[in-house]
């Protein structure tokens, strides 16, 4: 299916684990509650590719992207960018590092300086990594506007003078100036309507065929994952339960709850109408995770070992991992309608 | 003759922004029949919002006004209702939904109460009648556990929990018309799907009339009977669910479905484009509000608006329509 390609890493995450700790009660008088927000997560991003972290509300993506531009630190475990350890470095060589992840968010707005125009925000990263003279700056800014399809008249223009997809343009653009080798992007797209997310899609994708950029592509959406990556990670709960390369992860999803997400994607056909919910009951709070298998309380599939033991990740076929005791026995995916339902039909 | 429970006619809303009146719902007509769902879908600032408002008449009045037509439901018009009547209506035969239930329910009470307050406030029964009848909503609207829950407060409940009790509160009288302005935005897609369905079923139970208000055409897909699409206050193009998935007409139409079908068809083709952006409701001239993202925009388009015309069942606002019907003859 995926040519052998060499292995270049641009991020590699190894066991990465975040604990939230709260108080319990005034002053922390009935001991502390702790929240396991990421559980040693692992996974790495190769150089030109997407890899996408999908999942609900909850799951840890969030804070994954966090610690990976280091606004977090990890309670344990590595974040490695272009083969150095990113949080073991301090001073200049940290700077130099910063400048080879760069950051797009949700909403472009709230991350925006209001007081500053468009031309003034795409250069403030060239001006903070001290990077070309005045005029070499200037040009760079002009030559980025043209990059993220923004008209260069724009360039005085200030953040609530722009539309919505103007302004996540505007975002890529300051990401894009320091030349970064990642760019983590939470959820880039979710805010913005249809007739736009189309274009900053096309836009993300053509920046990617012309500087090679690799992309840690958060999301809920797997309409637009299933669009975008190259690889994926579906993460529950603060744990990855299945990861594999795109294809592989709708052609053939391993894991109960990989299923149900596909599933619960909305029709894009009236025919195709799903007529009951896949998936019942809600996600278990992180502060009291489940024994054993995390997703096993609303798995229709659990048996007692899934109480018991926490699933090992099996490799269901080359690069495609599951975290689950019965990937081997579920039962074949039917052509059941379905968002999806021709790429599961053929599966 | 069989009236539909809820007729739109010729509906406009402006916006009074000081001397100058901004239309931001332009002649929408539509009619809902009993049992029916109808989406109106369309994306921020189209209008499908502040339709929902002028029916449940919650237009802040203060600087939006209905500036014409007419809202039938049960032969009566809404519109000429006092505030009175209308908060009588409201809550007993239409209710709403919103998308943020946090916005809409007292964070100090506690749900059994806020839904039996419905119930006592429009029925005049006592409140441990009503309590009785909350426990039934909540199960109804399948919240497990319905005695202990009826005693916790919003916070302590999930965001899908919290949108199934405002659907338990908008049920409480079972409206003959329920409004859900996006309603299951702001859930995770297996929770959206658990409310789709319940909402679903609930119509079919007590043959409500659903008027589901969404950006997503996905939604669209799984629920409407019929839709409308809404571009920059008019409408695009209104038919039944099948024939506008199956022939739709309208190139902002035929763009949104290709956006959704490229989407999720697998190809990792570079997606079409719909250029461009809404444009805003103060600089509508008298051409077609789409021909500046329009591909196939012609010279007729920058001059007349184009009128809503076909079929009885399938209309669109479009002037290729009508060079499809003149060269079809």
């Amino acid at each position: 299916m995926s040519a052998v390609h060499e292995v270049d890493p641009v991020l590699e995450v190894s066991g990465l684990t975040r604990i939230f700790t709260s108080q319990k009660g005034p002053f922390g008088l009935f001991g502390r509650r702790e929240l396991r927000a990421v559980d040693d997560v692992s996974f790495s991003v190769e150089r030109g590719r997407t890899f996408c972290l999908v999942g609900e509300s909850g799951c840890g993506k969030t804070t994954i992207g966090r610690m990976v531009v280091r606004l977090l630190k990890p309670t344990a475990g590595a974040v490695r960018i272009n083969g150095e350890n990113f949080g073991a470095l301090s001073g200049e060589r940290l700077r130099r590092k910063r400048q080879q992840v760069q950051m797009v968010f949700q909403d472009p707005f709230a991350c925006l300086n209001s007081r500053m125009t468009a031309a003034e925000i795409v250069e403030e990263p060239l001006l903070n990594f001290a990077i070309g003279d005045t005029e070499t700056r200037r040009r760079r800014v002009l030559r980025l506007f043209d990059q993220v399809g923004l008209p260069q008249h724009f360039h005085s223009r200030l953040p609530h003078h722009l539309s919505g997809g103007q302004r996540q343009r505007l975002g890529i653009a300051r990401a894009l100036a320091a030349e970064p080798s990642l760019i983590v992007a939470d959820e880039a797209v979710a805010a913005l309507d249809v007739s736009i997310r189309s274009q900053i899609l096309n836009l993300l994708k053509d920046v990617q065929k012309e500087t090679g950029i690799s992309y840690l592509f958060i999301s809920h959406d797997l309409s637009v994952v299933r669009y975008l990556a190259d690889d994926i990670a579906v993460m529950y709960l603060g744990a990855i339960v299945e990861r594999a390369p795109a294809e592989a992860l709708f052609n053939a999803p391993a894991h109960p709850y990989t299923r149900a997400l596909i599933d619960s994607v909305p029709a894009t056909h009236p025919r195709n109408r799903r007529r009951r919910s896949p998936l019942e009951g809600e996600v278990p709070s992180a502060a009291a995770l489940p024994s054993g298998c995390r997703f096993r309380t609303r798995c229709p599939f659990a048996t007692d070992i899934c109480v018991r033991q926490v699933p090992p990740m099996s490799e269901v076929a080359a690069g495609h991992f599951v975290a689950c005791h019965h990937w081997q026995v579920l039962p074949r995916l039917d052509a059941g309608p379905s968002g999806t339902g021709d790429s599961i039909a053929a599966a | 003759m069989n009236l539909p429970l809820l007729s739109v006619e010729n509906l406009s809303v402006s916006l009074d922004a000081g001397a100058a009146s901004v239309p931001l719902v332009r002649n929408v007509s539509f009619s809902i029949d009993r049992g029916e769902t109808l989406c109106l879908v369309g994306e921020s600032g189209c209008g499908k919002s502040l339709t929902a408002l002028a029916i449940i008449g919650l237009l802040n009045r203060e600087v939006m006004q209905v500036s014409s037509g007419r809202i039938l439901f049960e032969g009566r018009d809404l519109i000429s209702l006092g505030a009175g009547e209308m908060r009588r209506l409201r809550g007993d035969r239409i209710a709403i939904v919103f998308q943020e239930p946090m916005t809409s329910l007292n964070p100090v009470q506690r749900i059994g109460r806020q839904i039996a307050e419905v119930i006592v406030e429009h029925r005049g029964v006592s409140e441990a009648d009503a309590l009785k009848q909350v426990l039934r909503l909540l199960d109804l609207v399948r919240i497990p556990d319905a005695a202990r829950r009826a005693q916790e407060f919003p916070h302590q409940l999930s965001g899908g929990m919290r949108q199934r009790v405002m659907i338990a509160m908008a049920l409480a009288l079972q409206p003959a018309l329920l409004i859900a302005d996006e309603p299951t935005t702001a859930l995770d897609v297996t929770i959206q799907a658990q409310v789709l369905t319940l909402i679903d079923d609930l119509r079919r139970e007590f043959d409500t009339s659903v008027l589901l208000i969404t950006h997503d055409l996905g939604v669209v897909a799984e629920m409407a009977d019929r839709v409308v699409v809404l571009y920059a206050g008019s409408v695009a193009e209104q038919a039944d669910v099948d024939d506008l998935f199956d022939r739709p007409v309208h190139p902002y139409t035929r763009g949104l479905l290709g956006a959704i079908r490229q989407l999720n068809s697998g190809s990792r083709d570079r997606l079409a484009e719909i250029p461009g952006n809404v444009p805003n409701p103060v600089s509508l001239d008298a051409g077609c509000a789409f021909r500046k993202r329009c591909a196939s925009a012609m010279p007729i388009c920058h001059s007349e608006r184009p009128p809503l015309q076909g079929d009885g069942l399938h209309r669109s606002a479009c002037w290729l329509a009508k060079v499809g019907e003149e060269v079809m003859a």
